[in-house]
């Protein structure tokens, strides 16, 4: 048990999956506080809509945001050095810090994406995520294979996020009897545009999507796991992400979720694709990539 | 080699890291749980630790059951001459807008509903604020749309309106 523990959390693999995330991380940031710019008086001054940020519950902390385009400037600085992967440890610690202390400024105006977006942001800092494809590899001259324990609690959090999805909606009676989704689509201030009538109130489309969505949501709490089915589910899921991107007004949600996936491709894939691409490998004295299964999850 | 590489390679590292990683899984399991006894008994426990990372989260997103009707807000806002406009929070665009948007939508659904109604009052002397130094009231109006259930033959309904908060200024 100890040993299949330590093999799990600690034996070194190739970083590329994390480096996918941390780029991924770096530029979905970077596009959160672009889109916050144009709102960031409205939503961050204190003479916004809300004066400063509200107390919570014990263990919660917040810093004032005295300056809101300052906090953002510094933000897009750290999100940007992330993706290039230049400081990259100080710099995915400043991206999740101030994606807290940014957020809960004005708790009001955050969706279940932002929150994503924050713990992507913290498992990534917890990660050598600047071992490959990074300012950093090119400085030192040479990768690492490196432990994922940071990689295994981000692909733990996937599966927690579907399980809770799951058994939450089980809960209701609109998703046991198949109407959930054209409910969803009716929402006029949710919709991205406006959804004919004739389909959102269509039995059999919603029942289709309804129990399409459980179905494909409960497979991804293991799937993801499991090399046999885990590019099958990979791409059920984002075959829903995206019909949800394509439909629905959830801000980052479905590109935050479908970045998170990443942590599931094994290296050699990114490797493949690298090489494809016709970047074979731009670092110098790099040791050779563990085998495929050791940074896909067992 | 660095200290997070010494960390994780050596066995008082390995053990450390493993408590972390446990704490973590378990806390973010354990705030995760659907609500009742067993999430309420754990809470304060879990809670100062989760609330401390920044781990808080919710991915119950339309569940248990998605909301039964459409939500907007419009105010009105009246000038000292007398003269009325009508305010209303940035609308979703079909591109890029809608990664800025989504978050006056969020703002907007909460603050329609008594729960948020801390927040009405700063939201209308803003509202005033953006429209000039000669607002004398600004009227807070929630729309809203009923659903139809699918396969009910529902057609449309139609749009409500109710004011729910009125700010007077000097």
């Amino acid at each position: 048990m100890i040993l299949t523990w330590r093999r799990w959390a600690f034996d070194p693999v190739d970083t590329a999956p994390m480096a996918a995330l941390r780029i991924a991380c770096g530029l979905l940031v970077v596009g959160w506080t672009l889109s916050l710019l144009p709102d960031a008086h409205s939503f961050l001054s204190a003479d916004g809509l809300t004066t400063r940020a509200t107390g919570g519950p014990p263990g919660w902390w917040t810093v004032p945001v005295t300056s809101p385009y300052g906090a953002l400037a510094l933000l897009g600085a750290a999100a940007l050095a992330l993706t290039l992967g230049w400081r990259t440890r100080a710099a995915s610690v400043l991206v999740a810090v101030l994606l807290i202390v940014l957020q809960r400024r004005n708790v009001y105006v955050l969706n279940s994406g932002d929150l994503l977006l924050r713990e992507l942001a913290l498992f990534v800092a917890l990660m050598p995520a600047g071992e490959t494809w990074s300012l950093d590899a090119r400085r030192r001259g040479r990768e690492q294979l490196r432990a994922p324990w940071g990689l295994r609690l981000l692909q733990v959090q996937v599966s927690v996020l579907y399980l809770s999805s799951v058994v939450a909606k089980l809960g209701g009676s609109s998703w046991q009897d198949g109407s959930a989704v054209g409910r969803v689509l009716q929402l006029e201030d949710l919709q991205r545009f406006v959804m004919p009538h004739l389909l959102a109130t269509s039995v059999s489309f919603s029942a289709f999507a309804t129990y399409g969505t459980l179905l494909v949501e409960a497979a991804l709490v293991l799937g993801l796991w499991i090399p046999r089915v885990r590019w099958w589910v990979m791409a059920a899921g984002v075959a829903i992400h995206l019909g949800i991107e394509g439909t629905l007004l959830i801000g980052w949600f479905s590109l935050t979720v479908i970045c998170c996936y990443l942590a599931f491709v094994p290296a050699d894939v990114f490797r493949r694709t690298t090489r494809w691409v016709g970047r074979p490998d731009p670092d110098v004295g790099r040791q050779p990539p563990a085998s495929v299964s050791a940074s896909a999850p067992a | 080699m660095t200290w997070t590489r010494r960390l994780e390679t050596s066995p008082l590292g390995q053990a450390l890291l493993s408590l972390l990683m446990v704490a973590l899984i378990g806390s973010i399991a354990l705030w995760n749980l659907p609500a009742g006894r067993p999430r309420t008994a754990v809470l304060p426990v879990v809670g100062p630790v989760v609330h401390a990372v920044g781990l808080e989260q919710d991915w119950a997103l339309f569940a248990p059951d998605p909301r039964g009707f459409s939500v907007g807000l419009v105010a009105t806002v009246t000038h000292r001459d007398g003269h009325t406009e009508l305010w209303s929070p940035p609308q979703a665009g079909l591109f890029l807008a809608p990664y800025r948007t989504y978050r006056w939508q969020k703002y907007v659904e909460r603050l329609r509903a008594d729960d948020y109604a801390v927040l009405w009052e700063p939201t209308a002397r803003w509202i005033a604020r953006q429209s000039g130094p000669d607002v004398v009231k600004v009227a807070l109006t929630r729309t809203f749309r009923d659903v139809a259930v699918p396969g009910s033959g529902q057609d449309r309904p139609a749009t409500g309106r109710y004011d729910f908060y009125t700010l007077d200024l000097p």
